[in-house]
């Protein structure tokens, strides 16, 4: 009780000082929000020595002073202060443009000035959000943010993105996302860019650790559009429009032209390698034509006239013209955002719609939000938020991988025609033997063919997911700078999947000439058939209280704290979808009344159930329950110091009680040198802060458990039979990882913020990092066995450390603006710890990613050496104990790891950007590049005998052909009969290493504003027109190969997308 | 009066969040995940279609002389274990695993976790217990057995404290890597769980892809043959007989279907317990030719002929005489094996008149009828080649021959080398090369440093 009356006395007497200072006579406002800052700084210059001081009270400021007033992220203004009756005044401070231009972070728990924050952290504000046009949320951050690397590009869910490296081995690497305050476990894809205000990255422990054991891979928090409180109405329309190219299918290295395949299958096909099945696999069309000429169905000149044909024949070109198209993609956004200080609200309607590169795949997406705040009272605040979001996307692309048959004896076939000269669509050989296809019709059986381009129209394929997040917050400040807040929020989002297949499709007529037996009937009537396949919907309810506070008392001390709970249930229910038969689209007649445990014979050969509706049923619960506490106290402006704690549970299953929570602590300390007397730089570098943190955070996986897990399913052939897998034999050892960070800052600001910017270095240390132990299979514990979790230890520690670069300038800023900045990241990692059997299969190194060991980096890329192709035969050259052999099973089984050259990592240690944005007279301009270095890739090449296992590659025109050649081309000669590991030997070698460095132009963006004149109409507030290109192209990459290193294996690398948006602001 | 609604409120708070913590988190994250607690859980495991399918006699099968293929068809397998068991080479895995060895180990875990049941608190007593425990045992004494007749040499009482045996795990621990025992450790490990699974198994189990007593019965009486306990097994085989001993008339089956046994296990009253394996390519129907010795030796009378093989589309005849339809690799127990087994043990024992009866009782339900040999008053060693003639012709295809080889070339009189002859070269395995003992998988070997066998 005592305590208690201590407290309260505390808090008055923090009420009753620090107030006085210059802004209550002066008060600085946002020149656009209206918004005012509180902590601007206000100097007099020019009044001789010691003056450039901090003016604290109007007092000090006589008439005539020229009085400097700049707050961080605006741009610095002076005015002359003529006199001393001008009481009170307001000044509109404008907006830097620029990185700089968030001064208030948000966690996800509270709003924080950048400069009570030592944490590390950035912020995307939503002018250079809204710089890119079109694309994902994330594209839109790409290259603004140091530290945060894609590793996938074009990444449209936050796990192809690393935040500063890796802290896990095993465990998810994803950052953690977080919308309007709370984890979201959704669909990125699902939120409409349009209505993001702004997105900050927290980077260090300290920025992170609020966010706890699931922080170790970095947050990205993401705030969606408010209200505005200042009286005032916005209308903003916008429209946007972007077209990609058509992908450059050409790109791909893998493709060998049709005359060289067919000469391939024909040498093939006089060895015998095509063996009639009784399954009838498929032989390539050619193979075909081989068959008929030496049976004598075709004629000779036939068939030379249709081999022509298929020599000429190019897939890719077929490909462009009629399964590929430019892509369009449509996006309009009204938001109408207004309110006073007592009711607020924002309003947001948005519809997009894509026409996918790909003909038949396409998307639409509408999404509509509401928020609204009420102030009850002057202490009490209550927001109310909705936001709706329904996507429907088409998926009945076929794509020319979907033209190949997958089968190692067959591949793509670079001759398939998909029109005749007639313009007909043509079949493509898919399941079976074109002479089997062929007599289906004498068989009595329905046509068997399959015409790609007729069927993408007769099976549709569609997902409609819905997302709904609506939430409630309460805030009451039953004190100055007291306040206690009460949130919650309801996420559902659901999606399913439906396939229609229209009785015409391929699908139903294979099915139904499928069963159809010798005599009779098929069992499977001959009628559209729908499927829906589970609907998986996910409810999360998140509960949060939080008691904030935030003081300051004697002018010197600063406090705010904060101590919070959270709980949220997460659950993902799915239920089994159905199979309809002779569906009756109008009238939604179907049939399910079969028997499915019948086996009917089935053609070609075997026999086969009539496909059952899916019964699958699952039910998933994910719940953290955490304890929160956070406080920051600064000094004179001078000496900051942060700390928070966190425990953490969730529901892991199979894991002691005590297991199931951790607790993790993070402290930072920042210091503002600019303000101490002693500072000698004052006119150069006003501004100067040393910031440094230290802490913890985690990483939850899921999968682990102390007990023995089994997973119970119906067996589905015995009837009335439920039956189990082992999923996981139970470690009672496993410990939460932990990732620990240490952040040490730099930031610097130079007089009028010409020159700004900071630099980071981190450390960042995963321990207890859970992955796999080699087991043997004595264990039972086997590859592709059930008890796949069986193995998992806490086996390993990892360090990530690295530098966070960013300079901004900006030397101009007057009517003509030019805003360079740069932004450079440098990160590498290493195993510093391993607990378990280094394994000692050489194919773990050389896969990818390479088994851990210790010293080594997580990306490591591993080569076997290489020592070029011998004289006579064109065949690599190994040796073994320095005996020349080519005996590749024996030299591969005497290589040890040692023998491994670790040729680099696949993952660039250096990578950044540098944009330049041009302002003058309402027109901005602004392109970026980006870099990444140090990394190297693999590359493919043609193997030995590639031909028989399909693997083809440009480089079969490079193949050593006589002796001498090995002195020019380092790719092996043909071999009929590979020895075993020819491939292994040639493929995983340090001759197809590539250096991956490469200069990227990223994108050239120009906009123009007209803003509100005499000239344009009362209504319209501003006009702003946007013109845009993303992926520009390649300018410089290190490799000799022409290949793109960021799409190394791909069929082709990110066509280039054209944007034109237009925003209307009324 | 103050002081207390504050205590009370935080007291009260308090005790909600922390009462509240438990429960909250207890909640399971997938509705279908358990730890294993009640019998139906442990019997679930062992219904697991792994138990039955996957059974791991591929190289027993693709070493064994009951095939061949065609030149120009080995080259073109594309799994190198297959291409190198085919030919008996010295290093068949080429670093690669086996399916054989894994996914018999996976099945000795599952029922290790099973036989984890023991130590808890159930009624012993409950039918439920006992088929849990029997089966468990049951597995766990097959797959030991499988195991040792393809990765141990043959069992010899001579040498059989010596010779290495399994690394036997007999509880579900991973973290448990025991070394090789020897082979009489193995054996014992062997016959005492199948002894008691035997004991604990019930007459009939709730269909036939589970064990049953007989299919316990007749795995003891493998057991004993491998150890050449005749009169022990002879024992085992005569109690399997009492349990079932139907036969299918092959006269009542249509034989010119290319898989003429029923659909289900259960519809085939042969059947003891169903177990099918996986079809390596290297036997499979495009490969495949049915070895034109064991093909000519039927009698032009007997149905089997028929009803095991067919012409395949492509010339060859195959194989389509699983006891289940479609399985090719049907390599489960039954009661011909318990007949076949008990006509030779009886032999072997001097009681030659009860054999050949058995055997001519087997030979009834294989001829057309009234066509069946009587066979009666032959010499011991006529007796003994004659039954193991049936044995070959009558267990073609269900992955014995390799166990049977092995066994019988302990015996100088039964010795047989195995030849193949494929694209011009000549491959021989002498019945006493070492190569009749499989090598371990080189993971394993590497993994938990166990020996690997002399080869």
């Amino acid at each position: 009780m005592k305590m208690f009356k201590v407290f309260l006395l505390f808090l008055l007497f923090i009420v009753k000082t620090g107030d006085v200072v210059a802004q209550d006579r002066i008060k600085i406002f946002d020149s656009k929000t209206r918004a005012e800052l509180s902590s601007a700084s206000i100097r007099v210059i020019g009044r001789g020595a010691g003056s450039n001081q901090l003016v604290s009270f109007v007092q000090d400021v006589k008439a005539g002073d020229t009085l400097e007033i700049s707050h961080v992220g605006y741009v610095t203004q002076k005015l002359t202060y003529l006199k001393l009756e001008q009481q009170r005044f307001a000044v509109l401070l404008e907006k830097a443009e620029g990185l700089l231009e968030e001064i208030v972070v948000n966690t996800g728990y509270a709003r924080v000035p950048r400069e009570r924050f030592t944490g590390s952290f950035e912020s995307v504000g939503n002018q250079d959000f809204n710089r890119r046009v079109g694309g994902t949320i994330l594209d839109r951050i790409d290259g603004l943010v140091t530290g945060v690397q894609f590793v996938r590009p074009n990444s449209t869910s936050a796990s192809g993105l690393r935040i500063r490296g890796l802290a896990t081995i095993q465990s998810n690497e994803t950052p953690l996302v977080v919308v309007d305050n709370f984890v979201y476990e959704g669909n990125l894809d699902m939120i409409n860019p349009q209505d993001v205000e702004n997105i900050s990255v927290l980077k260090d422990a300290a920025a992170a650790s609020i966010w706890g054991a699931r922080a170790g891979n970095g947050v990205i928090v993401i705030t969606t559009k408010k209200g505005r409180q200042d009286g005032r109405t916005d209308l903003n329309f916008s429209s946007h429009f972007s077209i990609t190219n058509k992908p450059d299918l050409f790109y791909s290295k893998r493709f060998l032209p049709s005359p060289t395949i067919m000469q391939i299958e024909r040498e093939k096909y006089e060895k015998g390698y095509y063996l009639i099945s009784d399954q009838q696999q498929p032989f390539p069309e050619y193979v075909e034509l081989l068959i008929a000429k030496d049976r004598g169905e075709i004629s000779e000149m036939d068939f030379q006239n249709r081999t022509d044909m298929l020599a000429n024949a190019d897939v890719r070109k077929e490909a462009l013209k009629y399964l590929y198209r430019t892509g369009k993609l449509r996006q309009y956004g009204l938001n109408i955002r207004g309110g006073s200080q007592m009711v607020d609200y924002s309003f947001g309607i948005g519809y997009d719609t894509q026409d996918d590169i790909l003909i038949g795949n396409d998307m639409h997406r509408f999404s509509i939000t509401l928020k609204n705040g009420f102030r009850l009272s002057s202490a009490l605040r209550v927001d109310l938020n909705v936001n709706y979001t329904t996507r429907e996307d088409a998926g009945n692309g076929v794509s020319l991988e979907n033209l190949s048959t997958g089968l190692a004896n067959f591949g793509l076939s670079p001759y398939i025609r998909l029109r005749d000269g007639n313009g007909n669509a043509l079949p493509v050989i898919r399941d079976y033997r074109r002479a089997y296809v062929d007599q289906a019709n004498e068989q009595g059986l329905l046509d068997w063919s399959y015409v790609p381009l007729e069927n993408r129209w007769l099976e549709d394929r569609r997902t409609n997911s819905v997302s709904f997040r609506g939430g409630t917050s309460v805030n009451w400040t039953p004190l100055r700078g007291a306040s206690v807040n009460v949130s919650y929020q309801l996420l559902r989002n659901g999606s399913s999947t439906e396939n229609f297949y229209e009785k015409e499709s391929y699908y139903v007529r294979n099915l139904v000439n499928r069963f159809t037996p010798l005599s009779g009937s098929s069992p499977i009537p001959y009628g559209d058939i729908l499927q829906r396949f589970s609907n998986n919907a996910y409810t999360q309810h998140a509960v949060r209280v939080q008691a904030n506070y935030t003081g300051q008392f004697r002018e010197r001390h600063e406090f705010a704290g904060l101590v919070g709970l959270e709980a949220s249930d997460g659950k993902t229910d799915a239920q089994p979808g159905f199979l309809l038969y002779n569906y009756d689209k109008e009238h939604r007649l179907g049939e399910n009344d079969f028997d499915y445990t019948f086996y009917h014979p089935v053609r070609p050969t075997g026999s086969g159930r009539i496909p059952s509706p899916p019964s699958a049923s699952s039910l998933y619960i994910d719940r953290f329950l955490s304890y929160y506490g956070n406080m920051s106290y600064t000094m004179e402006k001078k000496y900051g110091l942060s700390a928070s704690v966190r425990w953490d549970g969730s529901n892991l299953f199979g894991v002691k009680a005590n297991q199931k929570g951790t607790p993790l602590w993070s402290i930072g300390t920042s210091w503002e040198i600019n303000r101490e007397a002693f500072y000698p730089f004052r006119n150069e570098l006003p501004y100067l802060r040393i910031r440094t943190t230290f802490g913890h955070s985690g990483n939850v996986n899921k999968s682990v458990s102390a007990y023995p897990i089994i997973y119970l399913l119906p067996d589905g052939y015995r009837e009335g039979i439920v039956t189990a897998d082992l999923q996981s034999a139970g470690n009672p050892s496993l410990k939460w990882e932990k990732v620990s960070t240490i952040n040490a800052g730099l930031d610097w600001k130079s007089r009028g913020n010409v020159l700004d910017g900071s630099l980071e270095f981190y450390r960042k240390d995963g321990s207890d990092l859970i992955g796999e132990d080699f087991l043997p299979p004595s264990s039972g514990i086997i590859t592709g066995g059930t008890a796949t979790r069986s193995n998992l230890v806490n086996y390993a520690s990892i360090r990530s450390s690295g530098m966070d670069l960013r300079i901004g300038a900006r030397p101009f800023q007057g009517r003509f603006r030019w805003t360079p900045s740069m932004l450079i990241s440098y990160v590498e990692n290493k195993v510093t710890k391993l607990s378990i059997n280094e394994s000692l299969l050489l194919s773990d190194y050389l896969n990818s990613p390479a088994s851990p060991r210790v010293g080594k980096s997580r990306d490591v890329l591993y080569a076997m050496p290489w020592y070029g192709l011998s004289h006579d035969k064109g065949i690599p050259i190994m040796y073994i104990d320095g005996e020349q052999t080519t005996d590749y099973g024996m030299y591969y089984k005497s290589l040890g790891y040692e023998d491994l050259l670790d040729v680099g990592v696949t993952v660039p240690k250096w990578y950044g950007s540098f944009r330049n944005d041009f302002h003058w007279n309402g027109i901005s301009m602004s392109f970026m590049l980006s870099f990444k270095a140090g990394h190297v890739f693999r590359r493919g090449s043609m193997p030995m005998a590639g031909e028989f296992s399909s693997v083809f590659h440009e480089d079969y025109f490079k193949r050593w052909q006589k002796p001498g050649d090995e002195s020019t081309t380092y790719v092996p000669a043909y071999q009929e009969t590979a020895q075993p590991y020819s491939a292994t030997v040639y493929l995983d070698s340090e001759v197809l290493i590539e250096r991956g460095d490469m200069l990227r132009f990223k994108d050239i963006s120009i906009a123009y504003t007209f803003s509100k004149s005499p000239k344009m109409s009362k209504l319209l507030k501003e006009i702003t027109c946007r013109a845009y290109i993303s992926d520009v192209g390649l300018l410089w990459t290190s490799n000799r190969a022409g290949i793109d290193p960021d799409y190394i294996d791909a069929s082709y690398y990110a066509p280039r997308r054209y944007a034109l948006g237009i925003q209307i602001g009324l | 009066m103050k002081k207390a609604p504050l205590n009370i409120l935080v007291v009260f708070s308090l005790s909600v969040q922390l009462s509240c913590t438990d429960s909250f988190l207890d909640a399971k994250p997938d509705a279908k995940l358990a730890v294993p607690s009640t019998l139906e859980d442990y019997n679930a495991l062992l219904d697991n279609r792994i138990m039955y399918s996957k059974a791991s006699i591929t190289l027993g099968v693709i070493g064994a002389d009951e095939y061949y293929i065609n030149d120009g068809r080995l080259t073109t397998l594309t799994n190198a274990y297959q291409r190198n068991a085919y030919t008996w080479r010295q290093d068949i895995f080429e670093g690669g695993e086996s399916d054989d060895w894994n996914q018999c180990y996976q099945r000795i875990l599952y029922a290790n976790l099973a036989l984890d049941a023991e130590t808890k608190d159930f009624d012993k007593t409950l039918p439920l217990y006992k088929t849990v425990i029997g089966s468990a045992l049951f597995y766990r004494a097959h797959n030991y057995y499988i195991l040792a007749q393809h990765f141990c040499k043959v069992y010899s009482p001579a040498s059989s404290t010596t010779d290495k045996g399994l690394p036997l795990k007999l509880d579900y621990d991973v973290s448990v890597r025991p070394k090789r025992s020897s082979m009489d450790e193995t054996y014992r490990q062997i016959q005492r769980d199948a002894l008691r699974a035997y004991e604990l198994l019930p007459e009939k189990a709730v269909d036939k892809y589970r064990p049953n007593k007989a299919a316990a019965a007749l795995l003891l009486t493998r057991l004993h043959m491998q150890m050449a306990n005749y009169e022990e097994a002879e024992k085992y085989a005569d109690a399997g007989l009492k349990l079932a001993d139907q036969l299918v008339d092959l006269n009542t089956v249509n034989a010119s279907e290319d898989y003429p046994f029923p659909d289900q296990p259960d519809d085939n009253p042969e059947i003891l317990v169903h177990l099918s394996g996986a079809l390596p390519a290297v036997i499979g129907l495009a490969r495949f030719n049915i070895s034109n010795e064991i093909f000519s030796s039927y009698a032009p009378d007997d149905l089997r002929s028929m009803a095991y093989f067919f012409r395949h589309s492509n010339g060859a005849t195959v194989f389509g005489g699983g006891k289940v339809k479609y399985h090719i690799s049907w390599v489960g127990l039954a009661t011909d094996e318990l007949w076949l087994c008990r006509a030779e043990c009886r032999i072997r024992t001097g009681k030659i008149e009860e054999g050949l009866g058995d055997l001519n009782h087997l030979l009834k339900y294989r001829y057309v009828t009234g066509t069946s040999p009587h066979y009666t008053s032959l010499p011991q060693t006529d007796a003994l080649a004659l039954v193991l003639q049936e044995r070959k012709k009558e267990l073609v295809m269900r992955g014995v021959r390799w166990e049977d080889l092995r066994r019988l070339n302990r015996d100088n009189e039964s010795k047989t080398d195995l030849r193949r002859e494929i694209d011009g070269e000549m491959y021989v395995l002498k019945a006493d090369d070492p190569r009749w003992t499989w090598p371990i998988p080189d993971n394993e070997i590497a993994l938990s440093g166990i020996e690997q066998n002399e080869r």
